[in-house]
């Protein structure tokens, strides 16, 4: 795990609590040294503070959000909604807001490799299972091999049980930088949905009014 | 304390809406009731100003010109009858007129020939006299209007024996004369009328944009103004609106300047505070027993909390809150009470789930509990969840109450009941359950206590299933 602050006694705390919960830790202080860091791999997760001396969080984030499916924790004083969507753009999978409670930051490690441990090989939920190195999804016998976006947006939901997904949050996800047309997300949520039927399943996917979309 | 009675009190009720930032309602609902009144106003009397004074000039101008027309009518027919009189006096006089071109009586003229005696002759009409007027007169007898005039009856030897009368009727130009006078009153009242509503309109035109200016005016969120829109011509209005927009925009360099003051306290703090309550509660952990450490996480908490508060504040916007999931609002009100003994918790076992940040919603139950705890102490705080289609956070205490006036600041920014207390805790409160969609309810009477109600809506009640998308 690699612990990104520029804050020396902050960095030790959260490097000690997340040692004591068993996690084997590397802790640095600038970008630089995190991109050096990442390039050795072996990294199950990021927690990387958006305010460093050298290098723009934002940038290292996005940085090694292109050299892995490494999962980022930001840690941010900002908070505000245009610099979360920022750092969601450029890879983030999750982001805590200083000053934050140490249990905080732990249960949300803790999702955040559940989820990748979950996101790898196969997720099983609400009688689905999706092959995700194939973008295979199956139900019972059936099977069908997804399109690579629907496959991600699948896998975003069935990972993240009661999460509600926003549209722009899944723009977001999905396309990094590169914005659509408005109603893409729509569009592969109706076709996920129309594939997911075929199979003979429930369709597992719920619109929440004026929010977006989860599984539950 | 019974629901009923509890609903029985004054409450305040905020919720999300157009303004669902610190705006007080009852302040905003007084002011717009006034603002579009006048300007209706405005319209309608300058709409009756322009009416009047054209219905005075139509008035006054008919009047002139009823004057001249009937002045030049006069002197045409006095014209006329005098010719008609110096005729006839001609043509007696050479002795070639006789009785029965008296008899004749041309259309409308009447000729009586009056001896100096004073008798009637050579008039079919003697009975109906033609007075003696040396200049034309008006003469009326009932209903008719005659020009009467009358010059001498000379023989052709010169001898005057009488006097010559003369009587033009004059009721048909009378009647022109009431004729065009009534034309020119209805011509010109409907003139009047027409350019009345017509600058009636043009005022409401031109007065639109104020309208508009004022309902914005009315609208602006203290908390974060927005310019006001102006459409319309470049006229006093406008830059009525560029005044507007000058003051919004001072406003709001300065409360920008305050959020960026704070934001960058907060960044200062955050670091440093999330150390300590970190390592204090590792200490706490280590050392179970003893009261300076439970006291020193305590204030460290607390600290931190409301630096938690103050951040949220900072940041402004929370319209629609990011990052929602499925919470049971029961599960996180017992663990805000669980921190703090002797409130008591109770819960229906309905289902409890919302859609919400789990760490803002622990925020929520937090600031109405220790807010509770704050005001009567925690063995008087009761806090209550109820499921359903509608989920309700109650956080019940028996502390001294507030008096109206308090309770309606209640959410509002920096008013703090209690000495020591920043004043922002509800005010977040309110903020976040807004950003969920939800509502916040305060009742409160002095010497009664005070409940705050959270009302959420349920999970159930927001989602669609397939069937709705099939």
């Amino acid at each position: 795990m690699l612990v990104v602050e520029d804050d020396a006694r902050l960095r030790g705390l959260v490097r000690e609590a997340l040692e004591a919960t068993g996690h084997r830790v590397t802790a640095v202080g600038t970008g630089g040294d995190a991109l050096l860091r990442a390039v050795d791999g072996g990294i199950d997760l990021v927690l990387l503070d958006l305010n460093l001396p050298d290098v723009d969080g934002i940038e290292v984030a996005r940085r090694l959000h292109a050299d892995g499916e490494v999962p980022i924790v930001m840690l941010t004083a900002r908070g505000d909604v245009a610099s979360r969507v920022e750092g969601l753009y450029a890879g983030a999978a999750d982001y805590v807001t200083k000053p934050f409670e140490l249990q905080e930051l732990l249960a949300r490690v803790h999702v955040r490799l559940r989820e990748r441990g979950a996101g790898e090989g196969a997720i099983e939920r609400a009688g689905l299972r999706l092959q995700t190195d194939v973008r295979t999804l199956w139900a019972g016998d059936a099977q069908v091999t997804l399109p690579e976006r629907e496959a991600e947006l699948l896998r975003l939901l069935l990972t993240h049980p009661g999460r509600v997904f926003s549209r722009e949050d899944l723009e977001a996800r999905l396309y990094g930088d590169d914005l659509p047309d408005s109603n893409t997300v729509e569009v592969f949520v109706y076709q996920l949905r129309r594939r997911i039927r075929a199979l003979g399943v429930a369709d597992p996917i719920r619109t929440v009014r004026g929010k977006g979309y989860t599984v539950l | 304390m019974s629901r009923e009675a509890a609903d029985g009190r004054a409450g305040t009720t905020v919720g999300p809406g157009p303004g669902t930032g610190t705006g007080q309602g009852t302040g905003t609902r007084g002011r717009t009731a006034v603002a579009p009144a006048r300007a209706r106003h405005l319209r309608t009397r300058l709409g009756l100003i322009v009416l009047g004074s054209l219905l005075v000039a139509v008035v006054g101008t008919v009047v002139l010109v009823d004057q001249l027309f009937g002045r030049a009518q006069r002197a045409s027919l006095v014209d006329l009858l005098e010719r008609d009189l110096q005729r006839v006096q001609a043509l007696v006089a050479a002795g070639t007129l006789g009785a029965d071109f008296v008899e004749q009586g041309a259309g409308g003229v009447r000729l009586q020939f009056v001896s100096n005696a004073g008798v009637v002759l050579l008039a079919p009409d003697a009975t109906d006299p033609i007075p003696l007027a040396p200049t034309p007169v008006r003469s009326v007898t009932g209903e008719r209007a005659e020009l009467v005039g009358s010059a001498a009856w000379l023989l052709p030897s010169g001898l005057e024996i009488g006097t010559i009368r003369m009587a033009l009727d004059v009721t048909e130009a009378d009647a022109d004369r009431a004729t065009l006078r009534l034309s020119l009153l209805f011509a010109g009242g409907l003139l009047a009328l027409v350019a009345g509503a017509l600058a009636w309109v043009l005022v409401s035109g031109a007065l639109r944009p104020l309208a508009d200016l004022a309902r914005q005016a009315v609208a602006v969120d203290p908390a974060r103004p927005r310019l006001a829109r102006y459409r319309g011509p470049e006229d006093e209005v406008a830059e009525l609106a560029r005044a507007l927009n000058v003051a919004l925009e001072a406003i709001a360099e300065r409360q920008q300047a305050e959020r960026d003051a704070l934001a960058e306290v907060a960044h200062e703090l955050a670091a440093p505070l999330t150390v300590v309550a970190g390592e204090l509660r590792q200490l706490a952990s280590a050392h179970p027993d003893d009261p300076r450490v439970r006291a020193a996480r305590e204030a460290a908490d607390e600290l931190l909390h409301t630096s938690q508060d103050l951040l949220t504040l900072a940041r402004g916007e929370l319209d629609r809150a990011p990052d929602l999931s499925v919470v049971d609002l029961a599960a996180v009100a017992r663990g805000v009470v669980d921190a703090y003994p002797g409130v008591t918790f109770a819960t229906d076992g309905a289902d409890g789930r919302v859609f919400a940040q789990p760490d803002r919603l622990r925020q929520v139950a937090r600031n109405l509990v220790r807010n509770a705890v704050q005001a009567a102490g925690a063995e008087r705080v009761r806090v209550a969840v109820e499921g359903g289609a509608e989920v309700r956070l109650r956080v019940e205490d028996d502390g001294p109450g507030m008096t109206p006036e308090a309770l309606a600041r209640v959410f509002d920014r920096y008013v703090s009941g209690r000495a020591g207390g920043v004043g922002v805790g509800l005010t977040v409160a309110r903020r976040i359950v807004a950003s969920f969609d939800g509502r916040i309810e305060a009742r409160s009477e002095p010497g009664r206590g005070t409940v705050f109600e959270v009302t959420l809506p349920g999970w159930s009640s927001q989602v669609e299933g397939e069937s709705a998308e099939a």
